[in-house]
């Protein structure tokens, strides 16, 4: 028996239409993982990105530390609560204006020759005062500079605490005169 | 200032840099200097200049510094310069990696035991008196208990009182010899060491034990009962106990990545003893670590400058 161009047409369309109808039918029937989106969240903001922050409020740009590496590398107890906390009671200390419009132009400052003009315009106790501010939010930026990653311990000279550290390059020096002497004060 | 030029290097031809070695003294008279390979003079003299504005900021042998004025307010909420402040947060962190050994609130303790004038005034005031002080031990409550420190402020608890003498070195050290590309900021002994040195081979560090090291980057401190020692006393108080430590350590010299690590961990082993105290120290970082021991350091009777 002859089929037409046109029954076969239509036998193909009929076959096609049934395999996409019960592929249909048994990925609805599929039971899906109750606890497994399919897709991260993309309006919902992190616990840590939605805590205070206190370089966000000072216009600064930072990243939020993980909750491990706040934990740990803010230390214990209420100093470490409060070494992230605002003021309580009294208001914080203002800058000395000439320290604050400093640590403004250096802000802008590109060069090494632009940063030390800046210094040489303040007197010793306010470059003390520069110093320690950008020691300050270094340390907050980075806690632990000295630290290999991964680590949330360690402390470095600015005074972020913990106890992984990079080793210094130190070799013994025989019999060489010493330059400088560490002695007992 | 002397400046110093090396003739040439003893090793591998290399062609010595000029070397500026200046000396002063500050924090009541210890030995302190600068050393630096082809500086801007103008820089190492602001060095010099923040020592001292630091020192008189944070003494707390006079009456009127920020240091002193905020112990004297303990109890409400403060505010601090940001000196003050990256201070007070380097003790806190100074507790922690120590294990509250190094406490900077032992300074009730460190004023009941004697020291509650510069070391000069201590030993005249004791030459010829009673060898042994009535002391009173009073163990500081853990640091991070009575101190909190925020943004521009900090809070110490009524009855405490802070001293920042050994962090203070170590952390300024640092911060001042990274201003200097290529240099030693020695203040006392606590020192932080940046670059190849004049030599290209990094700086020669000489240590307690008559040893030295070549460093490149690295911070070194030494500590001990050798050092500021008055008639019935030392500087080094056991936070455990709230008295001078009872120590076999007359100085230690640690090695580290920065001063003030190496200023915290020497001050521990100090504290610790010879035996306990060098692993402790390696523990938490110490790259080396040298101990001169004596069982019978005598204490100075008499009148004499400091160590």
């Amino acid at each position: 028996m002859a089929v037409g161009p046109g029954a076969l047409k239509l036998a193909a369309g009929l076959g096609t239409a049934a395999v996409i109808g019960v592929s249909a039918a048994v990925v609805a029937a599929d039971a899906k993982p109750a606890g497994a989106p399919l897709k991260p969240p993309v309006n919902g903001v992190s616990a840590a990105a939605a805590q205070p922050n206190e370089l966000a409020s000072a216009g600064t740009l930072s990243i939020p530390v993980t909750p491990v590496c706040q934990r740990s590398a803010s230390g214990s107890g209420v100093a470490a609560a409060a070494a992230t906390a605002r003021p309580t009671t009294a208001a914080a200390a203002a800058l000395d204006p000439a320290v604050a419009a400093a640590l403004q132009q250096l802000k802008t400052a590109t060069t090494a020759q632009q940063r030390q003009a800046v210094m040489a315009a303040l007197t010793p106790d306010q470059r003390m005062q520069v110093t320690a501010y950008v020691a300050a939010h270094r340390a907050s930026r980075n806690p632990n500079p000295s630290a290999p990653k991964g680590s949330c311990r360690g402390v470095s000279s600015t005074g972020a605490t913990g106890s992984s550290t990079v080793a210094p390059s130190v070799v013994d020096a025989g019999p060489a005169a010493p330059l400088a002497v560490s002695a007992v004060s | 200032m002397n400046a110093l030029v090396a003739a040439e290097a003893h090793a591998g031809g290399r062609q010595a840099s000029a070397l500026d070695v200046h000396h002063f003294r500050a924090f009541g008279g210890a030995l302190c200097s600068v050393l630096a390979v082809g500086p801007d003079l103008e820089a190492v003299s602001q060095v010099v200049a923040e020592v001292y504005a630091f020192e008189a900021r944070l003494t707390r042998f006079d009456a009127r510094s920020e240091l002193s004025r905020f112990n004297a307010c303990a109890g409400p909420t403060t505010p601090v310069s940001p000196l003050l402040e990256a201070l007070l947060r380097a003790a806190l962190a100074a507790a922690e990696l120590s294990d509250g050994i190094v406490n900077a609130a032992v300074l009730p303790a460190l004023v009941a035991a004697g020291y509650d004038r510069t070391i000069e005034l201590v030993r005249a005031r004791d030459h010829g008196a009673d060898a042994a002080r009535a002391t009173v031990p009073v163990p500081p409550p853990p640091l991070a208990e009575v101190l909190e420190v925020g943004r521009g402020w900090a809070r110490l608890r009524r009855g405490n009182a802070v001293d920042l003498g050994g962090v203070g070195k170590g952390w300024l050290a640092d911060r001042l010899a990274e201003r200097l590309t290529n240099a030693v900021v020695n203040l006392g002994g606590d020192l932080r060491a940046l670059g190849d040195g004049p030599e290209g081979l990094g700086w020669t560090i000489g240590l307690c034990n008559g040893g030295s090291v070549a460093v490149r980057d690295a911070g070194a401190a030494t500590s001990g009962v050798g050092g500021r020692r008055w008639r019935g006393g030392h500087h080094l108080i056991d936070p455990r106990t709230g008295r001078p430590a009872a120590t076999d350590v007359a100085a230690v010299s640690v090695v580290a990545i920065d001063a003030l690590r190496a200023e915290v961990l020497a001050k521990g082993v100090a504290i610790l003893g010879s035996t306990k105290g060098p692993p402790w120290a390696q523990a938490r970082g110490a790259a080396i670590v040298r101990v001169l021991c004596t069982p019978t350091l005598p204490i100075p009777a008499e009148t004499s400058g400091p160590a």
